[in-house]
């Protein structure tokens, strides 16, 4: 059984953080066009025939002549190069945790999407004050969820009794890593049912 | 799931980072101290001037040595990175169960077999918008993927505990237990599809 432990856990972290293919992909793909640029100019020069944009030996020339450029296209230029160059460097190291929670199962795996909880909490917070689905709005983070409730003019809203269901429904559930409730109760009331 | 090296791919975008980073250093470095401008062009002078001749004498056509090497220099890496990039998501596998322990022959269990009864499961459930079955070969286990879409509402663990009981359902037919993955989601569909009435 240790075996299938060790695969499940592979699997449980896998499915809940980024695998940075998109970006990596991307990052590839650039670069292909840029080296098939390159190549292109090599072979159009060493053929004689015109260059698409600068031939290589333009480019070379253009390298070396750098003083005439205004400075700054070299800020501007930099600014742009450091600014992409960070990106790149925080999707390479960063945690990359996807919106995604971990649900304690015997048999299987289970992960459950972030939009999945929130839409079960607003039902959750519904059906413990009557108040209409459409009238709350749920937003899960990594450790807490937050339900905001716009109520109907006049009519108050008790928010403990929802804040008690809605931690009663977290209990139960024991999703990995656990959720902190929070009710906000909008101040203004919106009028109809 | 699937097999793609993340390793790779955050070291790949690691080293461009880096690459990225020196040049925009060193592009800002040149705005910011005149004289290292100043010394870039008499450098530059000088290397041209003194280029030696595989550097500077065409010999294909109008183009040197040195170039026609940069060149195939780029074909080789254009090459690696695109087999890089084809080698992201694999290790999908339409066979879940092969067994050559018996002494009478070797059992071969296809992707369909759980398919099938999986989804005479749960594709009749309110709770689901949809279901979807596939498996992938995880460091040598065939493993399921079963993801489902929820409708409104639905609680997760509601969710997970109807897939679970198919699961159990279908070891009991397979007379084995396959390892499984299940993936609950929401999605575009089921917001906008109408609230399921549970009774």
């Amino acid at each position: 059984m240790s075996d299938a432990n060790a695969a499940y856990s592979r699997i449980r972290r896998r499915e809940t953080h980024a695998s940075r293919s998109r970006p990596a992909i991307v990052t590839a793909v650039v670069l292909v066009l840029a080296l098939a640029y390159l190549v292109t100019e090599i072979v159009l020069a060493a053929a004689g025939q015109q260059p698409l944009l600068a031939s290589p030996t333009q480019m070379v020339q253009g390298l070396s002549s750098l003083g005439g450029v205004p400075v700054v296209w070299f800020v501007v230029g930099g600014i742009v190069l450091v600014v992409l160059a960070l990106v790149l460097i925080v999707l390479a190291i960063g945690g990359g945790r996807r919106s995604r929670h971990v649900l304690d199962d015997d048999r299987a795996v289970v992960v459950v999407d972030n939009e999945v909880i929130a839409s079960a909490l607003v039902r959750a917070a519904a059906d413990a004050d009557s108040v209409d689905p459409d009238r709350a709005v749920a937003a899960v983070t990594h450790r807490a969820a937050t339900v905001r409730v716009t109520p109907s003019s006049g009519v108050s809203v008790n928010s403990d009794a929802i804040r008690r269901a809605l931690d009663e429904r977290l209990q139960a559930w024991g999703l990995k890593p656990a959720l902190r409730a929070r009710v906000r109760i909008e101040k203004q009331g919106k009028v109809g049912a | 799931m699937n097999g793609t090296n993340r390793g790779l791919n955050r070291f790949f975008l690691l080293v461009v980072g880096l690459v990225l980073l020196a040049l925009g250093a060193g592009a800002i470095a040149l705005a910011a101290l005149p004289n290292v401008l100043g010394d870039w062009g008499n450098q530059a002078k000088s290397v041209a001037d003194n280029a030696p001749d595989w550097v500077a004498a065409p010999s294909v056509g109008q183009v040197s040595l040195l170039t026609v090497l940069i060149g195939v220099v780029a074909v080789v890496l254009a090459l690696l990175l695109i087999l890089f990039i084809a080698r992201h998501g694999q290790g999908r596998t339409s066979r879940v169960i092969d067994d050559r322990t018996s002494d009478t022959g070797r059992t071969l269990v296809e992707l369909g077999v759980p398919k099938s009864l999986l989804a005479a499961e749960l594709d009749d459930r309110d709770e689901f918008v949809s279901t979807r079955v596939s498996a992938y070969d995880v460091k040598g286990t065939p493993t399921l993927k079963v993801s489902v879409q929820c409708r409104r509402g639905v609680s997760p663990v509601e969710a997970a505990r109807i897939v679970t009981e198919a699961l159990y359902g279908m070891d009991e037919v397979l007379g084995t237990r396959l390892p499984a993955m299940v993936q609950v989601t929401g999605g575009f569909r089921s917001r906008s599809a109408a609230r399921a009435r549970l009774a």
